[in-house]
């Protein structure tokens, strides 16, 4: 117990923290030299690093039970350990499937944008004579385009109508290519966020924490 | 001889990461007295202590595959150790003795009626207030008390800076210092 008598000490503040740690020998040397200089001037911090002493030494001295010794411990351990230690798994093909499937959709969706954007262009082109002759087979509907015909007159009705209306709305969301684009690669990131997400945590329990820890 | 020991351990681990058993048990052995130690001080119940210490090591050889050398094989066991003791702790309430501030107080309050047994007392009360200590600053004081561990080794052990291994400690200690101050006085007012 600290004498009552002693003041405290004026270097309370920066050594009295450093005081554990000089008992422990985990000061710098800088530090050691420094702290070692204060307590031969200082009674209060004497006693205290005193106290801390005696507190670390009746902390060892605390007895402990008897547990099993080691080599009947080891016994019981044999018996209680599972057949085979866990392995690091590779991870499950299947998992790649998902990671691909936003790719497969954006690269799809880009090439059908290119394709309609390049089409217009064209039919932009021709129309304004850039081309000359060079597309005039693309003038009349051939015999080729008889189909699409088919298709035109099949959504001649009321239902037909509303579908054109759909289609022609969702147009407007892909006019803008660069639009359409960042948002189909902001779906894309969003999608492959959840999945780096779901990712991790099936690593964090199967493959990296094993490596150090619970 | 240090080294030499460091390459038969070496040696023991690359075994039992392969799945030999034999080397793995002869690693619990040279670990048991530790850990056992450590996960003692911090339940203060000997049967959950040497439950505890059983699963530590099952989880170990569980996870010894995945074990990457990138600190010392002892840290890692002890911070298995820990973990495992914890969760023992919290998975049963009823002896969970974190923030136990009712049992402070409690032990603050009875010393011994004999004076031959005050240091005796001292020593288990002692004990009482190590286990009242919150989590975090009573896993610290046990790995440098009874681990001797150094402050680098607690930090790598509990992936926390020096710096708060360090102001951990100190609370620890001041709080278990006011702790038994306050007992001497009671016991020196009893025996005046």
């Amino acid at each position: 117990m600290p004498d009552p008598i002693l003041t405290p000490c004026a270097a309370r503040g920066k050594v009295h923290d450093k005081l554990g740690a000089y008992l422990d020998g985990e000061l710098s040397q800088h530090a050691q030299s420094e702290v070692r200089a204060h307590l031969e001037t200082c009674p209060a911090c004497q006693a205290e690093l005193e106290e801390l002493r005696q507190l670390s030494h009746m902390l060892r001295a605390a007895p402990q039970p008897d547990f099993t010794p080691a080599l009947d411990f080891k016994a019981q351990l044999m018996l209680q350990l599972p057949r085979q230690a866990e392995t690091p798994q590779a991870r499950p093909t299947g998992l790649l499937l998902p990671w691909m499937v936003p790719a497969l959709i954006l690269t799809g969706w880009i090439f059908v944008q290119m394709t309609f954007s390049l089409s217009a262009l064209v039919s932009f082109a021709n129309q304004a004579g850039v081309l000359g002759d060079t597309m005039a087979w693309a003038n009349s509907a051939p015999q080729q385009m008889q189909w699409f015909t088919m298709i035109q007159s099949a959504f001649s009705g009321a239902e037909g109508q509303a579908g054109l209306k759909l289609l022609n709305d969702a147009n407007l969301f892909t006019q803008n290519l660069l639009l359409s684009l960042l948002w189909q690669v902001g779906v894309a990131v969003l999608y492959w966020g959840a999945m780096a997400l779901v990712w991790r945590k099936s690593a964090g329990t199967r493959l990296s924490l094993p490596s150090w820890g619970r | 001889v240090l080294e030499q020991i460091s390459e038969v351990e070496d040696h023991l681990i690359l075994r039992a990461k392969q799945g030999d058993r034999n080397a793995f048990g002869e690693l619990a052995c040279r670990y048991y007295d530790q850990v056992i130690k450590v996960v003692y001080r911090l339940c203060g119940d000997a049967q959950i202590a040497q439950d505890a210490t059983q699963e530590t090591f099952i989880r170990v050889w569980a996870k010894l595959p995945g074990f990457q050398p990138r600190a010392p094989f002892r840290n890692w066991v002890f911070r298995i150790a820990i973990n495992t003791a914890l969760d023992i702790l919290r998975q049963k309430p009823d002896e969970s003795i974190e923030n136990n501030e009712e049992m402070l107080v409690m032990a603050e309050k009875s010393p011994g009626p004999e004076a031959a047994y005050i240091q005796k007392e001292q020593v288990d009360f002692l004990q009482g207030a190590v286990r009242a200590l919150p989590e975090a600053a009573r896993t610290v004081l046990v790995l440098r008390e009874y681990g001797e561990l150094s402050y680098t080794e607690i930090a790598s052990v509990l992936e926390i800076p020096v710096g708060t291994v360090m102001s951990r400690l100190n609370y620890a200690r001041t709080r278990l210092r006011e702790v038994l101050q306050n007992y001497r006085l009671e016991t020196e007012r009893e025996y005046a």
